[in-house]
């Protein structure tokens, strides 16, 4: 088998074994509840008589596979994990996979939109930071690290509530109300975007220093190629391999930043579902939810990981 | 004092963040100990005269929806806020330590599958695994705290078991293999002892991110769950605070903005106040900081290799 | 006087500004004829890449440069602008570092860091120029280069990598290859492929060598010409065939006796200099060699010899 086969073999694997984890945990979470989750249904659901109250909760605890031994619940989940088959919302009792389907778009957007922000911003930005302060401007260095310091630690609902109160309520650049146009996820992606961009770009900063200082950047310049060529072919090549890697671990943290934030710009996403399924006690939303978040954080860290194989074909050797 | 404590103390002081992050925190502790009892009845005190009052000489921030005063009120949820996240760093560290020593003790296969649910919990958004967390506890101050200390536990795991993979490594481990000590008396003797410096850095470092989680729970109605009456001088944190104050966003914009600062300036304090602390703790850094910046780095590089 | 391939006259090379500033170059003058294969020789820590480096505007991050005369093929590079001195010195130079492992960048393919220089100063098309490449990689003896030529750097070995660095510098036509310890990272029976290969590029196409090397031995074999520093100075200039019998400088003659030749009595320890260089950046007062020198005077520890023709020492003049 060639290395690229092997390679993503080996990523596959990882992928099929971080989502048992994944769905072992959301079981468990779900079958630590106490009390009966199928009578959270009954609750939820009036007006029914008697014995449509009997037949609801029979068909809750068939949806859940309550009836069944503890060990078969665990296989009936794992294979609805699998056919992404989580049954009925208790609220609405619509199926959850057509409620996800309708909510994914406005979160997929976000967490593209707040993605392209902190790659956009950050690594160039990190990548100039980086080339004024080789070994001068000792006093940018100081003012970019506490700056992105600063920036990259305010928590993303934090900086919607700001950036509402300037870019809406002060400056009126976006609309008050959404009006479906783009211009909606414009302000939600830049909230999201921004610390992570400032996070990244510390690092790219760092990289790119390391990068400048590389045998081969000399070799680059005794060659005498234009700056585009220099920074296009043999500096950025060489820091997009750490700063996807940064990049990975903060799409993590982006993710959970939507979920917090779909609220206060009134989106009707994944996010703000979940959390009111949380609140109603909604396990097969929650469930679904957490897996699928989940289960995004292992894709783009796959995909991250065979960028950089195809970047820099070491990294297949080395992991 | 001994040389080594001077020493250590004279290079925080030469971080201007560090100290600046000390102050902050010195600053947050006093106002989260007399807050409820200096400004707990200006928080709780309704005037419905003054509905939505902009900032005015006595009201700094402006009041809400019932005319109770927003600054007091910020002030007033500070000491839930950092009780909250002192508790679930407690939990974070503690659990993490333990998870990550137990992991580092057993060694082989079940070490490696060890390593890699730590990984992926540490991959898995913080907030996600609240949330889950919370779907099985009851909603509340309580089941928040946990929650957030379960979901940055992992990152005192890896903390406990990278530093035991360093230790394990050293000389002095094999020897004591050789001997015939166990992998965990090797464990608790050496690697503990080694990470103590590492740890109270991660403790104070996590501490703004555990604060920024807990508020975001609460904001998000899955946290703390305010009280009505005499007891809400205790029962609110910033992060309620911040979920009425973006209900009400349009008509008293400060009623958010309050402790949405709150929240970030006691992230920022956590923040740099570790940052002095990595400082004092890692030689290296207060080093370069010390030494003129300008090093003939590529000179050494080519020229000692000849 | 035709025009020299490069020359450089009172160079100084300093790290730093201010009061934390170090000059570890001091007044260093050097001149390569073209076709001419010159030598730089001394220890580590002597100045001797540095100096090839200030000379083609390679110096690294923080470095300073200083001197009254720069020039490249008669070109003035002194007030020269970057893109004046990209112009220049663009397409005809060649450079060889020592480390082969790290001079090639590892995210890119051969080909491509072959086909820069054709691609921005050769005017060649993206096909030509990988064309080209496939030929330099043939000529500086890599088998297989069609298939190589897509290979990464981590896919060939130390001499291969080495060899393609020379490759590198002929894709356009240069006046001058500087090589800085071209073979110190590499296996002995690699070394002499080498240099032989500079050696032959140096009579078939007359490019002229800068040749930075510790070891005096390489340096005496393929050079015509020979400068010798130390603690950031030249302290003797000659010519190669002298080197054996005519060197006049202690240190020099030092260095010669460290070699161990065909001819030497093996039962005897070869001349280690005892000692350390000084710091280049502290000078003493004096001869900096004065503390490890044999023949060492009172002159030499107060008085600062200059190179007079072609010495700078005191007791050989």
């Amino acid at each position: 088998m060639t290395n690229w086969g092997r390679f993503i073999l080996r990523r596959l694997i990882r992928v099929v074994v971080v989502s048992l984890v994944l769905l072992t945990a959301t079981f468990a979470a779900v079958r630590l509840v106490p009390g009966d989750p199928a009578q959270k249904i009954i609750g939820m659901t009036t007006d029914r008589t008697p014995a449509e109250q009997a037949k609801a909760l029979a068909r809750a605890h068939r949806d859940l596979h309550l009836d069944r031994p503890l060990v078969v619940q665990y296989f009936e989940n794992l294979r609805d994990g699998m056919t992404f088959d989580f049954g009925r919302s208790f609220q609405t009792n619509q199926e959850v996979r057509s409620v996800i389907g309708d909510r994914i778009g406005s979160t997929l957007r976000l967490a593209a939109g707040g993605t392209i922000v902190m790659l956009v911003v950050g690594v160039p930005l990190g990548v100039i930071i980086g080339a004024l302060t080789n070994g001068r401007r000792r006093w940018l260095e100081t003012v970019f690290s506490g700056l992105s310091g600063f920036i990259g630690s305010i928590p993303p609902y934090v900086v919607a509530v700001v950036g509402i109160y300037f870019f809406v309520n002060m400056w009126s650049i976006f609309p008050r109300i959404p009006d479906g146009s783009l211009l909606d996820d414009v302000l939600p992606s830049l909230v999201l975007g921004v610390g992570p961009a400032f996070l990244l770009a510390r690092v790219v900063r760092i990289d790119t220093l390391d990068v400048l200082n590389q045998d081969y950047v000399r070799t680059a310049r005794s060659k005498w190629l234009s700056v585009r060529r220099l920074y296009g072919r043999d500096v950025l090549p060489n820091v997009l391999t750490p700063a996807l890697t940064i990049a990975g671990v903060l799409f993590a943290s982006l993710l959970g930043g939507a979920v917090v934030v779909e609220g206060i710009f009134g989106r009707n996403g994944l996010g703000s579902t979940l959390i009111n399924a949380v609140q109603i006690g909604d396990y097969p939303l929650v469930s679904a939810i957490s897996l699928l978040f989940g289960f995004a954080v292992v894709v783009v860290n796959t995909v991250v990981d065979l960028t950089l194989a195809a970047i820099d074909p070491r990294t297949m050797v080395a992991t | 004092m001994t040389r080594r404590k001077r020493s250590r103390i004279r290079a925080f002081a030469g971080t201007p963040t560090g100290i600046a992050g000390l102050v902050l925190l010195g600053v947050l502790v006093v106002v989260a100990a007399i807050g409820p009892s200096v400004w707990g009845d200006k928080a709780t005190a309704t005037d419905y005269l003054h509905l939505y009052s902009p900032t005015t000489g006595s009201h700094f921030l402006g009041t809400d929806g019932s005319g109770r005063d927003l600054f007091a009120r910020t002030l007033v949820g500070t000491r839930l806020s950092l009780l909250l996240a002192t508790g679930s760093v407690a939990i974070a560290s503690v659990l993490g330590v333990l998870l990550g020593a137990g992991v580092a003790s057993v060694g082989g296969r079940v070490q490696r599958i060890g390593a890699t649910v730590i990984d992926t919990w540490l991959g898995f958004p913080s907030i996600l695994l609240s949330v889950l967390v919370i779907t099985v506890l009851e909603r509340g101050a309580g089941a928040a705290m946990i929650a957030v200390g379960l979901s940055f536990a992992p990152f005192f795991a890896r903390l406990t078991l990278t530093s035991a993979a360093a230790v394990a490594s050293q000389d002095f481990v094999s020897a004591g293999r050789l001997l015939g000590l166990s992998r965990r008396r090797l464990t608790t003797r050496y690697v503990l002892s080694n990470i103590i410096d590492q740890l109270v850095v991660a403790i104070f470092s996590t501490f703004g991110q555990c604060l920024i989680a807990i508020s975001a729970l609460s904001f998000l109605g899955l946290g703390v769950q305010p009280l009505v009456g005499a007891q809400e001088r205790f029962s609110i944190d910033w992060g309620v605070l911040l979920d009425q104050g973006v209900k009400n966003f349009s008509a008293a914009p400060a009623g958010a903005l309050g402790p949405a600062f709150a929240i970030a300036i006691a992230g920022l304090a956590f923040g740099w106040f570790g940052d002095g602390l990595a400082r004092i703790f890692n030689p290296r850094l207060t080093l370069r900081r010390l030494t003129p910046r300008v090093e003939p780095t590529r000179q050494t590089q080519t020229e000692s290799a000849t | 006087m035709t025009d020299a391939a490069l020359e450089i006259s009172d160079l100084e090379v300093s790290f730093g500004t201010g009061k934390h500033r170090t000059t570890v170059v001091h007044g260093v003058s050097l001149r390569v004829e073209p076709g001419e294969i010159v030598g730089v020789v001394g220890e580590s820590g002597s100045g001797k890449t540095l100096t090839a480096m200030a000379a083609t505007d390679l110096l690294p991050a923080g470095a300073s440069r200083d001197a009254s005369v720069w020039r490249f093929r008669g070109i003035d590079l002194l007030a020269a602008s970057r893109s004046a001195r990209a112009t220049a010195f663009g397409g005809k130079i060649g450079v060889v570092f020592q480390d082969p492992m790290s001079s090639l960048n590892p995210a890119r393919r051969v080909g491509a860091q072959l086909a820069d220089t054709a691609r921005q100063w050769g005017r060649r098309s993206r096909s030509e120029a990988r064309d080209d490449a496939i030929d330099r990689l043939r000529r500086v003896r890599i088998a297989a280069p069609e298939r190589r030529v897509d290979d990464h750097p981590h896919e060939f070995s130390g001499g291969m990598r080495q060899r393609t660095m020379i490759a590198m510098g002929l894709m356009t036509t240069p006046m001058l290859i500087v090589a800085d310890e071209p073979t110190t990272a590499l296996d002995v029976t690699v070394q002499a492929d080498v240099m032989a290969l500079i050696a032959e590029l140096n009579q078939q196409e007359g490019t002229a060598v800068l040749l930075v090397s510790h070891n005096i031995a390489l340096v005496s074999e393929v050079c015509h010409r020979v400068v010798v520093m130390y603690a950031g100075k030249i302290v003797e200039e000659l010519a190669a065939d002298h080197l054996a019998e005519h060197a006049r400088h202690p240190y020099t003659r030092a260095l010669i006796g460290s070699v161990p030749t065909l001819e030497a009595d093996l039962s005897r320890p070869l001349t280690a200099i005892d000692g350390v260089p000084p710091d280049p950046g502290q000078l003493p007062a004096g001869c900096a060699f004065a503390a490890r020198c044999p023949s060492v005077t009172d002159r030499c520890l107060i008085e600062t010899p200059v190179l007079v023709n072609g010495v700078a020492c005191w007791v050989a003049t």
